[in-house]
C-alpha cells in the first residue's frame, strides 16, 4: 500500500538528520524522475500530444479559421471538405473551429477543476487521516455528509444563484463546482493512504524524535503520496471533463455559443447515424487527449516511484 | 469489531439528518416551485394547490411535518406524479435501478480487476499498454456515445438487441455494459496500481523467496493488499453507479429512479427529491462502512481501537 | 529543499497556465469597429431559454443576426425550466424565448394572453386600448364582428407595440407506419384512436394484430382527468373517457358526444344538452349529467387543488366559487334538470365554450370510483371509465396499456384491440424505436434528423396551432422603446430560421395568431426588412455599426 521500499525509511531517516546530504540528494531524485520518465516512450508520445493540444489552445485565437460562433447557415450539416476540414455543424458553423475552441473550454474546466480538487482533497485527506481518532471521524463525516448532497442540486443552485453573472464568470464557477465535488474521493484516497503510511516504521521514528504535525504532513506524509495522488489525478482530469460533458447533456453545462468537447459530443451524439462527423471529431479530440493525459500520468507514476530504482 | 460496526451505524443517524435537513433547506431555495408552469396559474388556484399540499404554512412548520412523517417512514406525495407517492415511486424504481448497477459493478470487477493485474504482472509489456490503452477507452468517451453507438450499430442496424426497456436480456445488454464500461476502466487502472506496489513488498519477496509458486503468490498475497485500493474506490462508485444510470435510463428508456435524482430537483418535486437523496445518502454511507471494514480486513496495519 | 522549490515552480508554473487558459476561454471572438457612427452605443442584452438543442440553435442564429444586421451584442442565458418561469414571472429578463399552444380553435386563446392584467402578459406591456378591443369582442355575439375586433388588437399586439416577436408556426411532426389507417392530422394535434386501425395485405388485420403502439413523449404526471394540464395525460384520457362533446378527427368542429344536442339561449348564456341514454361507465352506471355536475364540482373545489380549474371560469360564479368568495355551489351557474339534461349558465356569452367542452378538465368521473379510491383511484385496477378503451397496465416510466372495452356503445366500429403507450424521453430513442419497428407512431422529429425523416412516407407534417415567439421585457430599457422592439423584429430573417434551423416545414410568423382559425383574417405582419430595422433604431437615438464584411 505504501510506496516507500524496505530500505526507503532508513535513507529518509539519514535526509533528517543531514540537510547537505538531502539538497544532493533530492537534486538527483528530481533527476532520476526525469530520466526515468523520458525511458517510457508511451509517456513522452503522451507529452507531446498534451503539449501540442495545450499550444493549440492558447493559439486558437488567432489560428482558427472562423470564429467559433460565425454561422452560415447554407452550409449546415456539410461533411470534411475543401473549405472545411472537419465539416460543419447544423448550423453550418465550422467544426475544427468549433473543436479548436472547445479544447480550450475542456482542457481549463479539466486542469482548474483538477487543481481545486487535489489542494482542497490532499490536504484534508492527509490532516485526517493523520491525527486520526475523533478529528478524523468528524472530518470524514462531513465528507459523508458532502458525499450524500445531491451533486446536481449544488450545480443548478450554483448556476441560479450567480444567474446574473456574465457567461465567462458562470463558467469560472463551473471549474470551482466540479473541483469541489471530485475533492471528497481524493481526500478518501488520500486519507486511507496517509492512515498505512504512518504506521510505517520511519514515521514512528520521526515522531519519536518529535517532529511536529504540520512538519511530518508536509515533510514526509504528503510527498509520499504523491505517487497515488497523481495517478488518482490524472483520473480525476478526466472525469471532471466528462462531466462537464455529463451536464452538457442535460443542458446545463458550458454557455452557448461557446461549445466545449462534452458539448460538442453531446450535440453530436443525435446526429451519430445521420452526420457522424459531428460526434467523430470532438469525441477523438476528447479521447486522445484524456488518452494521452492518461499515459502521461502513468508515466510520471512510475519515474516519481523510488522503487523503480532497483527494478531497472 | 461489532462494537465498531453498531458505532458507525449509530454515527450515520447524525449524518443523514443533516443531509436531510440542508436537502429540505436547499430545495426551498431554489427558484421556481412544483407547481410553476408556463401557463401561469391564477392566485387564488395556486394559493388553493399550495393548500392542499400544505405549502402554504411557514418553512419550519412544514420540516415538522416532513421529519414527522419520515419517522413514520412515509414520504410523502410526489409533486409531479400526483396519483403516487414517493414510497410508491421509490419502490418501483429503486429495484431496476439497483438490478442495472449491480450488473454493471459486475461486469465492471469482472473486467477490470482481471485486466489490471495482468497489466501489473506484465508491467511494460505489450500486453500492459494495450489493456491500458483499452481500459483507457473507458475512460475517454462519455457513456452516453458509447450507449448511442452500441445502440445505433446493435439495436437499430443489426436488430440483434432492443433500442430501449428493461426486462429481458435483449434490453439490458446495451445500457449494462455502457454504464460499466468506465468502471471497469477505472477498476482496471486501480488494480494495476495497487497490484505494481504490492509485488515490490517484503512479504511478496518473501513468499517469493521461498520458492511459493507465482499463482499462489499472486492469489494468496498480493491480491488481498493490491485490491485496496479498487476497494475503497468501490465506496463511492457503488453509490455513483446509483445515479450515475441518468443519462443511460434516459437513453434506454429504463423505468428506474436513477433519472428522478436529477429530474425531480428540476421539476421540484420537494418530496421525490427528498426522497432520492434519503436513498443516496443511506446508500453511500452503507457502502462507506462496508468498505472501512474491509479495508481493516484486508490490511492489518489499519486498526479501529 | 531544492525538491520543495521545484515543486513550488512546478505548481507557480502550472497555475499560471491554467489562469490564462481559463482566462482566454472566456473571451470571445474579436471585433472590429466600421465606420464608427453618431448616437448612443446599444447596451448588450440578455437572451434567456430555457434548456433545449431546438431553442438553443434559434437563439444562437438570431444572435448573429442581430449581431449582423444591427450591430447589437446579445449574450444568450440558457437556464433550467423552473428557474426560466421564475425570471419571466418576475421580469427578470430583458428577452425571452416563448411559445404559447391554443387550447382552444379561436384567436382569444393568443390574444388575451397580452391583456394588461394577463397572468401570461409576462412583458410588462399595458395597453388600454386593446385591453378594452378583447373585452368587447368577448361580449360580442356576432361572429364576424368578433373576428374583425380581434384581428383589430392584434394589428396593435404586432405591428403598433409589439411586446413580442412571433418567430414561426409550429408544425405537427407525426411519423407513422404505414400499416396504420385511419389517423387524422388537425391543428391541436389531438387524435381518438377508436378510428385508427391496423392494415395487413390491404384489408384491416386479424384482431390478435390490431395491437398499436405509440410513443407518448414522457410519464403522464397524473390520468385523472380534474388534475392533469400536460399532452401526456390528454393523450391517455382521449381515448378512455369521453365528454360532452368531441372534436371533428379533421376540422376540430365540436360535435355530439355524450350530448346528442344542445339549445342555446337567445342570448349566449344559458346551454342546455341533452344527454345520450345508451352511455355507460365500465363499471355499469349509466353516465348521466349527475356525473358532470360531480365532476366539474370537484375541479372547482379549493380542497381539490385543480390547476386547470380556470377552464371552467366561464359558468357563472364559478371562479367566485373557487376563489372561495363564495361557498354556496348552488350560485354556480351548473343545474341537472334531470339524469340526461344539463344546464350551463355562462357568466358572459362564450363563443368557444362547446370547444372548451371538449377539454380534459371537463370530462365526467365516476363518483363512486372517486370516492372510494381516493388519489389512487385512477390505478388500473380501480379506475371507471367511459370511453371506447379501458386501462388496463400502468408502468410508471415505461408504458401504459389500454384495451378495448367491449361494451362500449360503439364496440363493433372501435378495430384496435390494444394501445400500447410508451413514456421514453429521448426523441432519438424514440426514433431510433421507430427505426428498429418497436413502436408505430412517434410524435416528435429529432432536429438532427429532419432531413432524413421528413422524407419518409411515414412523415405527416401538419400545421399545429401553436407559435414560436420571442418576449421584450418591455420594462428594460432601452426595450421600453417600441422601435427598438420593432427595429430588432424587423431585423430577423424568419424564412432563413424555418429553411436552415428547423427544416421540418415549419412557418415563418409574422403574426401571434396562427393561421388556420376558421372566420379569422389575421393583420399583414412586417416582413423581414433589416434595412428598415437600422432607419427605426437610428431613430431611436442609437448608433449603427455593424461590422463590414470583408
Amino acid at each position: 500500500m505504501s510506496t516507500v521500499s524496505p530500505d526507503e525509511p532508513r535513507s529518509r531517516l539519514l535526509d533528517k538528520h543531514s540537510g547537505e546530504q538531502q539538497a544532493i540528494r533530492g537534486t538527483s531524485l528530481w533527476k532520476d524522475a526525469w530520466r526515468r520518465l523520458l525511458r517510457n516512450r508511451m509517456s513522452v508520445a503522451g507529452g507531446i500530444i498534451i503539449i501540442f493540444v495545450g499550444v493549440v489552445a492558447l493559439l486558437t485565437p488567432y489560428i482558427a479559421p472562423y470564429g467559433f460562433d460565425t454561422i452560415h447557415l447554407a452550409d449546415g450539416n456539410l461533411p470534411p471538405c475543401a473549405r472545411y476540414w472537419l465539416g460543419t455543424d447544423h448550423l453550418g458553423r465550422d467544426l475544427l473551429t468549433r473543436i479548436m475552441w472547445g479544447g480550450r473550454i475542456s482542457l481549463s474546466v479539466g486542469l482548474l477543476a483538477t487543481f481545486v480538487s487535489i489542494v482542497i482533497g490532499v490536504t484534508y485527506g492527509a490532516v485526517a487521516g493523520f491525527i486520526g481518532g475523533k478529528v478524523d471521524n468528524i472530518m470524514m463525516r462531513i465528507v459523508d455528509i458532502l458525499y450524500g448532497l445531491p451533486f446536481m442540486f449544488l450545480v443548478i443552485l450554483l448556476m441560479v444563484i450567480f444567474h446574473n453573472v456574465p457567461a465567462d464568470k458562470k463558467l469560472f464557477l463551473l471549474f470551482i463546482g466540479l473541483g469541489c465535488v471530485q475533492w471528497l474521493t481524493m481526500s478518501r484516497i488520500t486519507r486511507g493512504q496517509t492512515l498505512s503510511i504512518k504506521n510505517q516504521e520511519y514515521i514512528m521514528a520521526a515522531r519519536t524524535s518529535g517532529v511536529g504535525t504540520a512538519r511530518m504532513l508536509l515533510r514526509h506524509i504528503i510527498p509520499n503520496l504523491l505517487g497515488p495522488v497523481i495517478v488518482y489525478a490524472t483520473l480525476t482530469v478526466p472525469s471532471i471533463m466528462l462531466e462537464e460533458a455529463f451536464l452538457s447533456f442535460l443542458g446545463l453545462g458550458i454557455q452557448a455559443p461557446m461549445a466545449s468537447w462534452g458539448s460538442l459530443a453531446a450535440d453530436g451524439r443525435e446526429s451519430l447515424d445521420v452526420y457522424p462527423w459531428q460526434i467523430i471529431f470532438p469525441g477523438l479530440a476528447l479521447a486522445i487527449t484524456l488518452f494521452s493525459l492518461n499515459f502521461l500520468g502513468d508515466g510520471l507514476r512510475d519515474a516519481l516511484d523510488p522503487q523503480m530504482k532497483d527494478k531497472k | 469489531m461489532t462494537r465498531y460496526i453498531i458505532r458507525r451505524l449509530l454515527g450515520a443517524i447524525p449524518v443523514l439528518w443533516i443531509i436531510i435537513t440542508i436537502t429540505f433547506f436547499l430545495m426551498r431555495s431554489a427558484p421556481g416551485g412544483p407547481f410553476s408552469r408556463d401557463r401561469v396559474i391564477p392566485v387564488e388556484v395556486r394559493a388553493n394547490i399550495e393548500a392542499k399540499y400544505h405549502l402554504d404554512e411557514p418553512l419550519y412548520k412544514q420540516y415538522g411535518r416532513y421529519m414527522w412523517d419520515l419517522l413514520h417512514g412515509d414520504l410523502g406525495p410526489s409533486f409531479k406524479y400526483k396519483d403516487r407517492t414517493v414510497n410508491e415511486i421509490i419502490a418501483a424504481g429503486l429495484p431496476t435501478t439497483m438490478t442495472l448497477g449491480a450488473l454493471a459493478l459486475a461486469f465492471a470487477l469482472l473486467l477490470g480487476i482481471p485486466a489490471g493485474c495482468i497489466a501489473a504482472l506484465r508491467h511494460n509489456s505489450a500486453a500492459d499498454y494495450s489493456t491500458m490503452a483499452f481500459s483507457m477507452i473507458g475512460v475517454s468517451i462519455p457513456n452516453f456515445i458509447i450507449l448511442s453507438v452500441m445502440i445505433y450499430f446493435f439495436s437499430v442496424r443489426l436488430e440483434w438487441l432492443e433500442v430501449s426497456g428493461w426486462g429481458t436480456w435483449r434490453e439490458m445488454i446495451n445500457p449494462v455494459i455502457a454504464l460499466g464500461l468506465p468502471y471497469a476502466a477505472y477498476v482496471a487502472r486501480m488494480s494495476r496500481a495497487g497490484m505494481l506496489e504490492v509485488i515490490r513488498q517484503d512479504y511478496i519477496r518473501t513468499a517469493r523467496a521461498k520458492g511459493l509458486p507465482e499463482r499462489i503468490v499472486i492469489m494468496r498475497h498480493s491480491l488481498k493488499g493490491g485490491l485496496l485500493p479498487v476497494v475503497s474506490f468501490l465506496g463511492p462508485a457503488g453509490a455513483a453507479i446509483l445515479t450515475g444510470s441518468l443519462i443511460i435510463e434516459t437513453i434506454s428508456g429504463i423505468p428506474g429512479i436513477g433519472r428522478e435524482f436529477v429530474q425531480s430537483a428540476l421539476n421540484r418535486d420537494y418530496t421525490l427529491t427528498m426522497g432520492t437523496v434519503i436513498i443516496y445518502s443511506s446508500f453511500l454511507i452503507g457502502f462507506n462502512i462496508i468498505v472501512d471494514i474491509l479495508y481493516a480486513f484486508l490490511d492489518p496495519r489499519i486498526s479501529y481501537e | 529543499m531544492k525538491k520543495n522549490l521545484l515543486k513550488n515552480v512546478v505548481s507557480a508554473v502550472l497555475i499560471v497556465v491554467m489562469a490564462a487558459l481559463a482566462g482566454c476561454a472566456g473571451g470571445g471572438g474579436r471585433n472590429r469597429p466600421a465606420g464608427e457612427e453618431a448616437g448612443k452605443p446599444f447596451p448588450e442584452l440578455k437572451l434567456l431559454y430555457n434548456t433545449s438543442e431546438g431553442h438553443k440553435k434559434i437563439a444562437e442564429t438570431i444572435k448573429q443576426m442581430w449581431k449582423k444586421e444591427l450591430g447589437i451584442t446579445v449574450q444568450l442565458d440558457n437556464v433550467e425550466w423552473k428557474t426560466y418561469l421564475k425570471n419571466l414571472q418576475v421580469l427578470d429578463y430583458d428577452i425571452a424565448r416563448a411559445g404559447w399552444i391554443g387550447d382552444y380553435n379561436d384567436p382569444n386563446t393568443f390574444l388575451d394572453m397580452f391583456l394588461s392584467y394577463g397572468g401570461n402578459n409576462q412583458t410588462g406591456w399595458k395597453n388600454a386600448q386593446y385591453d378594452a378591443l378583447i373585452e368587447s369582442a368577448a361580449s360580442e355575439l356576432d361572429p364576424n364582428k368578433r373576428m374583425a375586433i380581434l384581428a383589430e388588437a392584434e394589428d396593435i399586439l404586432i405591428n403598433k407595440a409589439t411586446p413580442i416577436m412571433p418567430i414561426y408556426f409550429y408544425v405537427n411532426q407525426n411519423v407513422v407506419k404505414q400499416k396504420v389507417k385511419g389517423m387524422t392530422y388537425n391543428l391541436r394535434d389531438i387524435h381518438l384512436l377508436k378510428y385508427v386501425w391496423i392494415e395487413k395485405d390491404g384489408r384491416p388485420a386479424p384482431e390478435n394484430e390490431q395491437v398499436f403502439r405509440f410513443n407518448n413523449g414522457a410519464e403522464p404526471e397524473t390520468l385523472d382527468p380534474g388534475l392533469m394540464t400536460g399532452s401526456t395525460g390528454f393523450n391517455i384520457a382521449d381515448q378512455i373517457f369521453e365528454g360532452l362533446i368531441q372534436y371533428d378527427p379533421e376540422t376540430l368542429a365540436p360535435m355530439p358526444c355524450i350530448a346528442t344536442s344542445w339549445d342555446i339561449s337567445d342570448d349566449g348564456l344559458v346551454y342546455t344538452f341533452h344527454l345520450r341514454k345508451d352511455a355507460f361507465w365500465t363499471n355499469g352506471d349509466p353516465v348521466t349529467a349527475n356525473d358532470f355536475y360531480f365532476a366539474w364540482k370537484r375541479v372547482l373545489e379549493p380542497v381539490t387543488g385543480a390547476e386547470y380549474a380556470y377552464q371552467i371560469y366561464y359558468l357563472k360564479n364559478a371562479k367566485a366559487y373557487n376563489h372561495k368568495e363564495i361557498d354556496d355551489f348552488s350560485k354556480v351557474g351548473l343545474k341537472v334538470i334531470d339524469d340526461y339534461t344539463l344546464e350551463t349558465t355562462l357568466e358572459n356569452p362564450t363563443a368557444y365554450w362547446l370547444d372548451l367542452l371538449a377539454f380534459h378538465t371537463l370530462l365526467p368521473v365516476n363518483r363512486k370510483c372517486v370516492e372510494k379510491y381516493g388519489s389512487r383511484w385512477t390505478r388500473p385496477e380501480n379506475i371507471v371509465t367511459n370511453g371506447p378503451f379501458k386501462l388496463t397496465e400502468w408502468k410508471p416510466k415505461d408504458r401504459i396499456v389500454m384495451e378495448k372495452w367491449d361494451a362500449y356503445r360503439d364496440a363493433p366500429d372501435v378495430k384496435l384491440k390494444k394501445i400500447i403507450a410508451f413514456s421514453i424521453e429521448d426523441n432519438v430513442t424514440a426514433l431510433n424505436m421507430f427505426k428498429a419497428d418497436e413502436t408505430d407512431w412517434i410524435r416528435t422529429i429529432p432536429l438532427s434528423h429532419t432531413d432524413e425523416v421528413r422524407t419518409w412516407p411515414e412523415s405527416h407534417i401538419t400545421p399545429f396551432l401553436t407559435t414560436y415567439y420571442y418576449r421584450f421585457n418591455t420594462t428594460h430599457p432601452p426595450l421600453d422603446d417600441p422601435r427598438v422592439r420593432q427595429a430588432l423584429n424587423l431585423a430577423v430573417d424568419k424564412a432563413a430560421i424555418c429553411k436552415y434551423v428547423l427544416k421540418a416545414g415549419q412557418k415563418p410568423a409574422t403574426t401571434f395568431v396562427p393561421p388556420g382559425i376558421p372566420g379569422y383574417k389575421p393583420p399583414k405582419g412586417a416582413e423581414y426588412n433589416p434595412e428598415k430595422a437600422r432607419e427605426l433604431l437610428r431613430e431611436a437615438g442609437f448608433a449603427v455599426n455593424i461590422e463590414v464584411s470583408p
